[in-house]
């Protein structure tokens, strides 16, 4: 996953549905690359369009 | 007669469930996977966190909101906040009648004329609230009061607001009373209205983002994974992506217009605590903190919205244009551990929380005076941009969409 920063604002929306707990937020969404299961959960609540596949 | 509605944030919802009652064949585009928008709540860690708003209402059940909820039938409880509010000044909390005694003799009397002309209504042109406050009183404790009341209502500062629009708010206060908290907060009312749009057969759809508006042969096509037909188009998506949607049916004056809106930012921390840090389920105001406007611990109200024997607190302040967020951040957070010398011992950050840009908390400010009725007839705009003169927050909202289903009632 690949957070925008120009488009991430820091809502943590993104963050409590995350299953793995691999996000986050202080101004800005952070995903643990480590934890990260690549779900895509995290795209879809995002109402930013700031998170991206890959 | 169909309607189209463009998002499922509260006003969508609240536009919906209502032309669905005036006998509308009602569709709802929603481009997340929930309903609700900036309101509605996310579970973390047993604790109900909101998606925006702060679980609280600001005029309880007797404001716009709760009255179109009722009217609506949708069944949600609003427990009124008790005390409405108070305000932390030189480390101790003072109720809004007490606020005259805290100055000294000479300011006294300003300060108790400047309560009852906010309660009159009277003597306001359209200067900022804070210039119309330096003609009755110069005092520094004054205008930061006034800063913190309008941080945590309207994320902007005093002297961005007009003073009309405060005097409006104040009035409203004083006829309806101050704050509630709903029963399941943000997310309890969402799920009242969306029970309210299952009962009435409107397709709520979520994942479905709306592509384009168009007009043909005088009605509506609009284009969401599927094409669809309408007579009737009610935008919650703001007035800068409205616009976008819409393209060249609206005027490029109008458009060109929208654009130079300008919304509100602001901070919100929410704060998981062992033991109370407040006594009641008002809000604490906090004139005399770096960054935070005030703080309200929902769970003395809806203990519900915590694990069981925890408690949730939210502190909420304004982002000023152009600030560092990062450092904005840090600084409310030294107000917390400064405002609750047991900060440490028994509370955690849950969450931070910036609402700016394209999720911000208003999409336009305060005192902006956005018509639900657009130059496209039979194109309407609901949502936190379209709050009418003295109404805030939700019932700013619900205010907005009253004023636009009595245009709407008048056309159709």
């Amino acid at each position: 996953m690949h957070v925008h920063e120009e488009r991430c604002v820091g809502c943590a929306a993104c963050m409590p549905f995350c299953p793995r707990e691999a996000i986050s937020v202080y101004g800005v969404a952070e995903i643990d690359r480590e934890r990260c299961v690549g779900c895509g959960l995290c795209v879809a609540y995002c109402p930013n369009d700031a998170i991206e596949e890959g | 007669m169909r309607a189209c509605i463009v998002g499922a944030g509260l006003g969508g919802l609240l536009a919906a469930a209502n032309l669905a009652k005036e006998g509308f064949e009602v569709v709802v585009y929603e481009k997340l996977p929930y309903a609700g928008g900036r309101f509605t709540n996310m579970a973390y860690r047993g604790f109900q966190l909101s998606t925006g708003a702060l679980h609280m209402i600001p005029h309880g059940e007797k404001g716009p909101l709760g009255r179109m909820l009722r009217s609506l039938s949708a069944g949600v409880e609003i427990i009124p906040s008790q005390p409405q509010a108070m305000f932390r000044i030189g480390g101790r909390d003072y109720e809004y009648e007490e606020l005259p005694s805290i100055f000294p003799l000479r300011d006294r009397l300003k300060v108790a004329k400047i309560i009852a002309m906010l309660k009159l209504g009277r003597g306001a042109g359209s200067e900022s609230y804070r210039s119309w406050l330096e003609r009755q009183v110069k005092n520094e404790i004054v205008f930061k009061i006034a800063d913190s009341f309008t941080g945590w209502s309207l994320s902007l500062s005093a002297s961005e607001v007009p003073a009309g629009e405060v005097i409006a708010q104040t009035r409203n206060i004083n006829k309806l009373g101050g704050p509630g908290i709903p029963a399941g907060g943000c997310g309890g009312v969402t799920q009242a209205l969306v029970e309210v749009l299952e009962s009435e057969g409107v397709r709520l759809l979520l994942k479905r983002r709306v592509e384009t508006i168009r007009r043909k042969g005088g009605v509506f096509e609009v284009f969401a994974g599927e094409k669809g037909s309408f007579e009737l188009v009610v935008s919650n998506a703001g007035p800068k992506a409205t616009a976008q949607l819409a393209g060249e049916i609206l005027p490029a004056e109008y458009r060109r217009a929208v654009s130079r809106i300008r919304g509100a930012a602001g901070i919100k921390i929410s704060v998981a605590c062992k033991k109370p840090m407040l006594s009641h389920s008002g809000v604490l105001f906090t004139p005399e903190a770096r960054r935070i406007n005030g703080i309200n611990e929902v769970t003395n109200a809806v203990p519900e919205l915590a694990p069981h024997g925890e408690h949730l607190l939210m502190s909420h302040q304004r982002l000023a244009e152009g600030a560092d967020v990062k450092r904005e951040i840090e600084l409310g957070l030294r107000d917390l551990r400064e405002l609750f010398p047991e900060f440490k011992k028994y509370c955690r950050v849950l969450a931070v929380q910036v609402y700016r840009n394209s999720w911000p908390v208003n999409r336009a400010a305060s005192g902006v005076h956005l018509p639900p009725a657009t130059p496209v007839e039979g194109l309407y705009l609901v949502g936190d941009a379209v709050k009418p003169e003295g109404w805030m927050e939700t019932d700013g909202i619900a205010a907005g969409v009253e004023e636009a289903l009595r245009h709407i009632k008048a056309s159709y």
